[in-house]
């Protein structure tokens, strides 16, 4: 019994000097918020095109000081109608704000332009709030081939 | 810093130095057919914990055991340190390196031009920096941003050249409002070390516009004056293959102002295709544009390890010295006009002759 109790405090001893070290980690907590987007696709100008729509969510905001930058993504999602609704846990550990990317692949290459074939349009929609329960956008469609960071921050 | 910070610098940089440390060897360079190969890695990396962003932290802190992921910061910032680097380097036979500033905040996080001037001061003959800028605000700071990418390479002691990294830092290739960086790469001569193909690192962007170096053709027609490094090769990491390298052998065969640099293909990951890569190189007639480059520091031992392996790769695939002397020195020296010293006039000059 005295050896057990022994071995015990052996294998406790580094486990606990270890459990202490661990509370350096400098890891924020991860905490996500559930949250359900319904959209609208539309066109700045002109019929839409036919071909599947590509959407990319992001923190508009993220992280502080010199780490703090504009779009961070939290992930994909796919949509065959320009109405559409989608659930997914946004991270609030990781910054401020919504931005939703989309674009057509009117090629249907699965590529977002080539450097021959440009005709996908594509647009942002966002909002500095962050999101909570149910949120409404309708995103544009007003340039082919431009990425998120094409459309936000907006020009000076 | 934090005493827990403080507490593991001070421990772990004391283990790791202790049992790592390399003094410069007799000869510098590779042993091939009896002749001394000079070295240059083009590729490395320096930073520091504070300044990357929880997901890189998280993938970095992986490759330790649960318990031990408090030593990572200090772990990290003794493995990106000045002493380390110049220890790998004298370690591998190495003579002179590349240092790349990062500003990255969304994937492998930041380490600005002054960080790197300041890592580099003392050992500008072996260290030779790469100057970055933020592209993640360009709508509001592009001007900034460029006015501080051309006072970093003109004021900065050191700076040789230009990083960017799009698939980490999230901007297509091409996007032309990002042109004035080849612009001003091209008429200041700082060649630009570009990252192709794609990174296990969280947060990278992994399509074709991000990873392609196809994308690229319309700027480097565009800018002739600017020298394009393809950095990776087009190695897409991700999925281990060589998915974008015809893109770079073909920018590279036509274009005088591209060349390739086969970081990681010397890395364990890459075993299954380094010898496709170095016989597609070969076979191609584009040894004359390949500058070697490891993208270390990453673990103790890496830049050897990663040279020994890509020098093995080339000799399994019949590589002449000749060649492998352009792929590991030649061709950067030619570039970057710097050149390794001759190991008969280092011995002579130590026997004071």
């Amino acid at each position: 019994m005295k050896n057990g109790i022994f071995d015990l405090r052996r294998l406790a001893m580094p486990a606990l000097l270890a459990m202490t070290l661990s509370a350096c980690s400098d890891m924020p907590q991860e905490e996500f918020a559930t949250v359900t987007l319904n959209g609208t696709v539309q066109m700045a100008a002109g019929p839409m095109p036919p071909g599947a729509l590509h959407f990319r969510l992001y923190n508009l905001e993220s992280l502080e000081g010199e780490l703090q930058h504009a779009l961070q993504e939290i992930e994909d999602f796919d949509s065959d109608s320009p109405v559409f609704s989608h659930t997914f846990e946004y991270p609030l550990h990781m910054g401020t704000g919504l931005a939703v990317h989309a674009w057509i692949d009117t090629d249907g290459d699965g590529i977002f332009c080539t450097p021959t074939s440009r005709l996908d349009p594509g647009g942002l929609a966002y909002t500095e709030t962050t999101p909570e329960g149910e949120v409404d956008m309708t995103i544009t469609l007003s340039a082919n081939c431009r990425a998120a960071n094409w459309f936000y921050p907006p020009m000076r | 810093m934090t005493k827990c910070k403080a507490l593991s610098v001070a421990t772990i940089a004391a283990l790791l130095l202790a049992a790592c440390t390399s003094e410069a060897p007799e000869n510098w360079g590779v042993l091939v057919d009896d002749q001394w190969i000079p070295v240059f890695d083009l590729h490395t990396h320096t930073g520091e914990w504070d300044q990357m962003p929880p997901g890189f932290k998280r993938r970095l802190s992986e490759r330790v055991p649960t318990g031990f992921k408090w030593s990572m910061g200090g772990a990290t910032d003794w493995m990106l340190g000045t002493e380390n680097i110049l220890s790998q380097m004298n370690g591998a036979g190495i003579y002179g390196a590349g240092v790349f500033a990062l500003y990255s905040p969304h994937t492998t996080g930041n380490a600005p031009n002054e960080f790197v001037a300041e890592k580099i001061a003392g050992h500008t003959d072996r260290l030779y920096g790469f100057a970055s800028l933020r592209v993640d605000r360009w709508n509001e700071d592009s001007k900034e941003q460029l006015a501080a990418l051309e006072s970093a390479l003109t004021d900065l002691p050191g700076m040789v050249g230009i990083k960017l990294a799009h698939g980490h830092q999230q901007f297509r290739f091409d996007d032309e409002r990002f042109y004035p960086i080849y612009e001003i790469a091209g008429r200041l001569q700082k060649p630009m070390y570009l990252h192709t193909g794609t990174s296990p690192n969280p947060g990278t962007r992994f399509e074709p516009p991000y990873a392609d170096p196809l994308y690229l053709e319309e700027a480097i027609k565009r800018y002739p004056d600017a020298i394009f490094i393809l950095g990776h090769a087009g190695y897409d990491s991700k999925e281990k293959a060589l998915n974008y390298t015809d893109s770079a052998i073909y920018l590279a065969k036509t274009y005088p102002n591209v060349y390739m640099e086969p970081g990681a293909l010397g890395a364990d990951r890459a075993e299954d295709v380094i010898d496709d890569f170095v016989t597609r190189v070969k076979e191609n007639g584009v040894l004359n544009k390949v500058i070697y480059g490891s993208d270390g520091v990453q673990f103790p031992g890496y830049l050897k390890s990663h040279l020994e392996a890509y020098v093995a790769a080339m000799q399994r695939n019949g590589y002449t010295a000749d060649e492998m002397r352009a792929v590991l020195s030649g061709n950067f020296s030619r570039v970057f006009g710097i050149k390794a010293p001759d190991n008969r006039a280092v011995a002579a000059a130590a026997a004071g002759e």
